[in-house]
């Protein structure tokens, strides 16, 4: 017993004086204690072959291990390259597409439906309504010059409307007509100068290329219709022509030649009507000019 | 082997070089196994299997030196050997009773005969007496080892180093051989 004593009190110092090596300090060669140390040199001998039998085994684990893990990630790299591929090209394309509708929503460019909704949904952010009867895309940026000759279009049609027995115009609008001729009983005399008006219309658009100054050659024009309101007729047409002379030099010149020519035609179905009408509220909102050549035939009806 | 050739063993087993894996098997396969006999008896070669399949799944995102990886390796083959053990326990109404302790001729006749009578010997002390006397001195960790190991603090393992060994010098045949 005394013998085990200083077996471990050798083992305490030992391991005290040097424990970076516990083997040697659990183990002093010298023991008195032959029995304890001949047990822990049989644990510690070396390996037995029937103990390293199992390394073939534990190798080819190893490698089936390392290929499997190999496949895999090999194959989780090619998902990670196609993800590294497809998120940005798929992130830029949804970018562009929402850019692109962005931006035609907010010029005005979109289809009819989807620049209403488009509108509904940022009127916030400045998205315009669409822009009722106006999908014709041949006329760019005449936005501006075009309320003019479709001022006259709606009249035009108002009085179609007036003059039909069987389709009475709608009170608002009859109440236009009225304002614009002057009273209820100019009504008659101001279509009928519209109308002479319209059909005198396309013939100086299209034979004046030049300026302004080329506007007076309308009235011989028009007056085959009624020579008798001759001088009236270029009376007439100044009003409405001074304010249309100025654009007729830009290219929007097109829609004024078409315009007038198509409105007598589309006028005569009554569905139709109600496109130019609800185009006429939009433009008395936006243009005062609309009431500025009715003074003009107000006077002229006075005179008469 | 010196530690800085099983280190760059290590690494290169980390690459999955094979033969790197191999010296590391060689070198530590030995160790795990015999505390694995003190520790799950009868099932220290599948507790042992499961070690090193353990170790191959999950060696490269060990991250250390030789003497991390001895560590590593004694706790994941303590974890294993006490799953082994758990299952033999479970299982021992329905199986035949385990047949241990008593090594039969065949076993001694056999070149570890020496080594299996020191195992046993060993294992028959109390589990944590066995174990620290396992690691701290036949295998030889350090003390923060074993205890990080064990899961004990260091004085613990101090002490269960001191008892197991003085109750090893007081076993019978251990006695016996004093002084021949």
């Amino acid at each position: 017993m005394r013998s085990l004593h200083a077996l471990l009190r050798a083992l305490r110092t030992r391991r005290n004086r040097n424990p970076a090596r516990p083997i040697d300090a659990s183990h002093p060669s010298g023991t008195d204690h032959p029995g304890l140390a001949d047990l822990l040199e049989a644990a510690r001998a070396p390996a037995t072959p029937e103990e390293l039998a199992g390394e073939t085994e534990a190798v080819a684990a190893f490698v089936a291990h390392r290929r499997r893990a190999a496949r895999s990630e090999r194959r989780h790299r090619t998902h990670a390259r196609i993800r590294a591929v497809l998120v940005p090209v798929t992130a830029g394309l949804a970018l562009l597409i929402l850019a692109g509708t962005a931006v035609a929503a907010r010029t005005g460019n979109l289809p009819q439906d989807a620049q209403q909704h488009a509108h509904r949904l940022f009127s916030a952010l400045g998205v315009p309504a669409p822009r009722t009867g106006a999908p014709n895309p041949t006329t760019p940026g005449s936005s501006r010059p075009r309320p003019r000759p479709s001022h006259q279009v709606i009249e035009l049609g108002w009085c179609q409307a007036w003059g039909a027995p069987d389709r009475p115009l709608s009170r608002e609008d009859r109440r236009k007509l009225s304002a614009a001729a002057g009273g209820e009983d100019g009504i008659a005399k101001y279509c009928r100068d519209l109308h002479r008006k319209a059909s005198a219309e396309p013939a100086p658009s299209s034979a004046s290329p030049g300026p302004g100054p080329s506007a007076p050659e309308a009235p011989p024009l028009s007056e085959p219709p009624s020579p008798t309101t001759t001088p009236e007729a270029s009376q007439t047409v100044q009003p409405g022509r001074a304010p249309t002379a100025p654009p007729s030099s830009r290219p929007t010149k097109t829609p004024n030649t078409h315009k007038p020519t198509k409105t007598p035609k589309e006028t005569g179905p009554p569905s139709k009507s109600r496109g130019p009408s609800k185009k006429a509220e939009r433009h008395n909102a936006v243009s005062p000019t609309v009431a500025t050549p009715t003074p003009g035939d107000a006077q002229r009806d006075g005179i008469e | 082997m010196p530690d800085k050739e099983l280190t760059e063993a290590l690494r290169a087993a980390q690459q999955g070089d094979a033969a790197g894996f191999a010296t590391l098997w060689r070198t530590h396969h030995p160790a795990v196994l015999r505390y694995l006999r003190v520790l799950a008896g009868d099932h220290a070669e599948d507790a042992a299997s499961e070690t090193w399949l353990h170790v191959i799944r999950d060696l490269h995102h060990f991250d250390g030196d030789h003497d991390g990886f001895r560590g590593w390796l004694f706790r994941i083959a303590r974890h294993r050997g006490i799953d082994e053990k758990r299952r033999q326990s479970r299982t021992r109404e329905t199986a035949d009773p385990p047949t241990r302790t008593a090594p039969d001729a065949a076993t001694q006749a056999a070149e570890g005969a020496a080594t299996t009578w020191a195992l046993t010997i060993i294992a028959d002390l109390p589990p944590d007496q066995a174990e620290a006397v396992m690691l701290r001195v036949v295998i030889g960790l350090d003390v923060a080892t074993t205890a990080g190991i064990l899961g004990k603090k260091p004085g613990a393992v101090r002490i269960a180093t001191m008892r197991g060994l003085r109750r090893l010098a007081t076993h019978p045949q251990i006695r016996t051989r004093q002084g021949v």
